[in-house]
């Protein structure tokens, strides 16, 4: 009973004005990943790092490029109608910024029934699971009749949970929940997801670029850097002792070259480099050597459960 | 007090017109900033962190505008000053690096011209003249490709890159007083450590004083010298980094320390965190008392009348009737 990514890839096409080729541009490359009942898989990574575009490929807002994603032992590109809509009310997301997440022209009670509405629920029904879901959120009953612009954004991400959970969902995931919010409500927010995933035995994906929430909410992290994965440990090992050179500079325990330093003498030439050819992390590599530009370091176990892809981990 | 002060702002009011009428964003805040010293100004949403910084170059928005305060610049009221005089004074005396390097460059003009501009403004020297000036700059803020970054346009280059450009444009004319909006808070963590650094590294140098302004009170301990802390419009608390994070008088500073993410924390426990969320202005309006009132544990009946007078200590103030004790 898990949602999993098996060497998923997304890769996004521009069609560029004839003869010139298509640009491919990776999105996610050959991720593997899971997601537990229960547990919490964080995603960690600068921008452009990919974690969002894995985010809507375990959504299935996306559709990958290579690899497949398995939700509870079905694949989900077999997916037909009926198993899409039971996918839907299973697995449920939340956003970044909820103002731009949700409908600003509907009001709190339309954006927090709509799922219910659209899985058949009558009126009274209705409006009696919003409260008890507000409730839940500790957010006060009157914001029901309010707008989306009349509540702060930390009420509104607690409005855009209440929405998620409606359908009493198995999965969430969360990308940057926290960081269009003030500091000071973030915690709130925080201990309301665990709090959450305590009670309903929620399995979450979380996604972030602070390492310090990732490490504090989640079970299993994994670290991507241009889309794939550079090391994959249960939290506490990945921060008592990263493998990673990139995991290492994320935590600040080591320091990245510069983005415009000087390839080695030895390294071949750009041209002649394509994906499989180096290391993604090799240009900023502070332990890089020539083997990273000649071959690409696969995800390999070095300690029980704790992965890493570096020749030299 | 070691240095004189080369910026001090008292008495700072500041409103925006709206609708409905005059909001306050602002509301009597004060400080000075040092030669060689780095203030942080730290607040969330609302807090008028922002508003009190482009208040000080004169740079607000058109409906809004100073109600009372001066700003006290080289012995002259930059209040008081005409468009003319300010003009001079920017980008030569005082560099505002504002927030988001991407939108803040112009998209049409390379990075060199824009290093290069205020030279060609305040100086007047041409372009071709001030170009090796700008190359300087460039690679004194640790960018090692000068020629290539000088020829880019803004949408070539990254962020972190682009902030590093942005901070050398400020320093080309050696101004005294430097004040940078949130400028870490668009980028990647390991560029942010860089930025950080390199901000430090230029006011040492050049014993600059150097206001920044962060939502991120973690982030700017890692720099700042003095932290001043802002809550729905008011400065809250003053002090010290090393003081103000280990020994904070306000609950509010106290609430956001405690609530951030520690090493020492266990693991999926639940945070301490400050219940409600932070005012909008015209909450503060209603409110005669502390903006922090609703949502303080330590309130007492005085919070409400009216806002506290500051207490000082050895250079560390709190404006608050009940403060947290000393642990």
């Amino acid at each position: 009973m898990s949602l999993v990514a098996q060497a998923v890839s997304r890769h996004f096409t521009t069609s560029r004005r004839w003869p010139l080729p298509p640009e491919v541009t990776v999105g996610v490359d050959r991720v593997h990943c899971s997601v537990e009942p229960g547990q919490t898989l964080g995603v960690v990574g600068e921008s452009g790092s990919g974690k969002s575009t894995l985010a809507r490929l375990m959504l299935g807002l996306l559709e990958p490029t290579g690899g497949r994603i398995e939700f509870e032992g079905r694949r989900m590109d077999s997916f037909g109608h009926t198993e899409w809509r039971e996918f839907r009310r299973a697995v449920q997301p939340i956003f970044q910024d909820p103002r731009s997440a949700l409908n600003w022209r509907h009001s709190i009670e339309e954006i927090i029934t709509e799922p219910l509405r659209n899985f058949g629920q009558g009126a009274e029904e209705r409006k009696q699971k919003a409260l008890a879901l507000l409730q839940q959120v500790r957010l006060p009953t009157h914001v029901l009749q309010r707008q989306t612009s009349d509540v702060s954004g930390g009420q509104l991400q607690r409005v855009a949970i209440a929405r998620a959970l409606a359908l009493d969902p198995r999965y969430l995931v969360c990308d940057e929940p926290l960081s269009a919010l003030d500091v000071s409500v973030q915690a709130g927010v925080l201990n309301l997801l665990l709090e959450l995933q305590g009670t309903r035995h929620l399995a979450m994906m979380f996604i972030s670029h602070d390492l310090e929430v990732v490490r504090h909410v989640s079970d299993r992290v994994i670290v991507m850097y241009h889309g794939a994965v550079m090391e994959d440990a249960p939290a506490t090992d990945l921060y008592r002792q990263p493998r990673h050179p990139y995991t290492q500079v994320l935590l600040g325990r080591a320091s990245p070259l510069p983005e415009d330093a000087a390839m080695p003498a030895t390294a071949p030439a750009e041209a002649v480099r394509t994906l499989d050819s180096h290391c993604p992390f090799a240009d900023r590599c502070p332990l890089r050597q020539a083997r990273c530009f000649e071959e690409r370091p696969a995800l390999r176990e070095l300690a029980p459960g704790h992965k890493a892809a570096c020749h030299f981990a | 007090m070691a240095q004189a002060s080369v910026c001090s702002v008292s008495d700072l009011s500041v409103a925006y017109h709206s609708g409905d009428g005059w909001l306050q964003a602002v509301r009597t805040v004060s400080f000075d900033v040092r030669r060689g010293e780095i203030l942080a100004v730290v607040g969330e949403t609302g807090s008028g962190k922002s508003t009190t910084a482009t208040a000080v170059i004169r740079m607000l928005p058109a409906n809004g505008r100073v109600i009372s305060g001066s700003v006290m610049f080289d012995g002259r009221d930059l209040l008081g000053l005409s468009t003319g005089e300010m003009r001079k004074l920017r980008g030569q005396q005082i560099a505002y690096v504002p927030q988001q390097p991407m939108s803040a460059f112009n998209p049409t003009m390379t990075i060199g011209r824009q290093v290069a501009e205020p030279l060609v403004i305040h100086r007047g020297v041409s372009y071709t003249k001030a170009a090796p000036e700008a190359g300087r700059r460039l690679k004194e803020m640790g960018i090692h490709e000068v020629t290539r970054v000088m020829r880019s346009y803004p949408h070539q280059l990254s962020g972190g890159m682009l902030q590093r450009a942005m901070i050398a444009t400020a320093m080309i004319c050696q101004p005294r007083l430097l004040i940078l909006d949130e400028p870490t808070s668009a980028l990647d963590v390991t560029i942010q450590r860089q930025i950080l650094s390199l901000i430090k590294q230029v006011q040492a140098d050049y014993q600059l004083a150097v206001v920044l302004i962060s939502h991120d009170l973690t982030v700017v301990s890692q720099v700042a010298d003095r932290i001043l802390v802002m809550y729905g419009g008011r400065g809250v608390e003053v002090g010290s980094t090393q003081e103000l994070m280990t020994a904070g008088r306000h609950p509010y500073t106290r609430g956001l320390l405690r609530s951030t993410m520690s090493s020492g924390v266990e693991h999926k426990s639940r945070l301490p965190s400050l219940s409600g969320y932070p005012p909008n202005p015209q909450e503060v309006d209603r409110e005669p008392g502390c903006p922090f009132r609703p949502r303080c544990a330590r309130a007492v009946s005085e919070c409400g009348e009216k806002f506290p007078p500051g207490t000082f200590q050895d250079g560390h103030g709190w404006a608050c009737y009940n403060p947290e004790p000393l642990s």
